[in-house]
């Protein structure tokens, strides 16, 4: 297998990924879908090498939308890969008679082209186990995304608020903000500074960076 | 009534309900992917085999089923789920592909005494075969074909 420039060992991973099924299989997994329990982000494992000893893995991230595309048939295998939200890839190698909770994941800095899927692999339900599991997760976490009114971009995330019931924009805005890792609803108070804000005819749009943001999933906004 | 043991009991024996109740006898000829000279691998359980090593994320890819074989009903659904793999897997991954499941379908002669069926997949027209341990499915071929025409290349882009 190919030797692969680590760029960190992945660590948060451990303990907070649960499968949720296969999107192909065929005598065994091909591409998994897991999601992280604790933010609800979910996290392909993309079968792409093998030797002797054990199996390889990549690992990366996918936007929900872009997985229903994917199971809609709308995009291709390629296009999922490459639609990876922060073009980080990790991988892991299992070794024989290893499982995946044996093994470490570490981030790499480049990732081999070889590793690309075929442009003409398409989804097919026939080759998926657990396919009404992966369907329900994904429209799950597309549902709650909508409730949230949030759009995430590479660098910041936008968050636009319910319709305003004043004209008034206020100099901060109190945030409703549930703890990541937490899989309560339990809500906790506090007011996140922002970066920008813009006047909408009805709506307020801030801006908040994203290490303000990360580590929170922001509900709701009181303008 | 003699009662037929199945390959691999012991193993079987480790998961609930396996193989289901609802597998079968059955007499029908089936289609498996081969090599064209006879290779260990060819009527092996994908649990069975050692080399290459087996995909497994967690236990639950020790499946019940992996102690039986993949068979089809229908020849040209063998050769379509065959070229679906190649485009399932990476370029680099194909020769290995080809050495661990041959590049001919064997046509075999199924009757009662090889072995129980499971439920055929409506779609790709497969299904698992449990075979019984005193079942040699090799003997019970009855043609071996090529999946690619002489002039056909596995596309390796």
């Amino acid at each position: 297998m190919k030797k692969l420039t680590i760029l960190r060992e992945e660590l948060s991973f451990t303990d907070s990924l649960i499968r949720i099924g296969d999107i192909m299989n065929f005598e065994g997994p091909l591409l998994v879908l897991f999601e992280d329990i604790r933010n609800g982000r979910l996290y392909l494992f993309d079968w792409v090498d093998r030797n002797s000893k054990g199996n390889r893995w990549i690992i990366y991230r996918v936007m929900p939308q872009a997985l229903n595309k994917f199971i809609n048939k709308e995009i291709s295998q390629l296009e999922l890969f490459k639609s990876n939200l922060n073009n980080k890839y990790f991988y892991t190698d299992i070794a024989r008679n290893e499982k995946l909770n044996d093994c470490r994941i570490f981030e790499i800095e480049n990732l081999p082209i070889n590793y690309l899927p075929k442009e003409n692999n398409y989804f097919e339900v026939s080759e998926s186990k657990s396919f009404n599991k992966i369907q329900f997760t994904i429209l799950r976490i597309l549902s709650r995304q909508k409730q949230d009114n949030c759009i995430s971009t590479l660098d910041n995330i936008h968050f636009i608020s319910r319709k305003l019931r004043t004209n008034k924009i206020e100099k901060s805005y109190s945030l409703s903000v549930s703890k990541v890792g937490k899989l309560t609803d339990t809500l906790l108070d506090q007011t996140v500074p922002f970066q920008k804000i813009k006047r909408d005819f009805n709506y307020v749009s801030i801006t908040f960076s994203r290490s303000h943001a990360k580590y929170h999933k922001l509900n709701k906004i009181y303008a | 009534m003699n009662v037929r043991i199945l390959k691999y009991r012991d193993l079987l024996s480790k998961f609930p309900n396996c193989p289901p109740s609802n597998y079968k006898e059955i007499s029908n000829s089936a289609f498996r992917w081969v090599h064209s000279d006879p290779h260990s691998n060819d009527f092996t359980p994908v649990n069975i085999i050692k080399d290459p090593p087996q995909r497994i994320l967690d236990e639950s890819d020790l499946s019940c089923k992996g102690y039986g074989l993949s068979l089809f009903d229908e020849r040209q659904a063998a050769v379509t789920a065959y070229k679906r793999q190649l485009i399932r897997r990476r370029a680099h991954l194909l020769e290995g592909f080809v050495q661990e499941c041959g590049n001919c379908i064997a046509i075999i002669e199924l009757d009662e005494c090889q072995g129980i069926a499971g439920d055929l997949n409506e779609t790709t027209r497969h299904f698992t075969f449990h075979e019984y341990i005193d079942s040699t499915l090799e003997s019970k071929i009855i043609e071996i074909f090529s999946i690619f025409d002489a002039d056909e290349e596995i596309d390796n882009t």
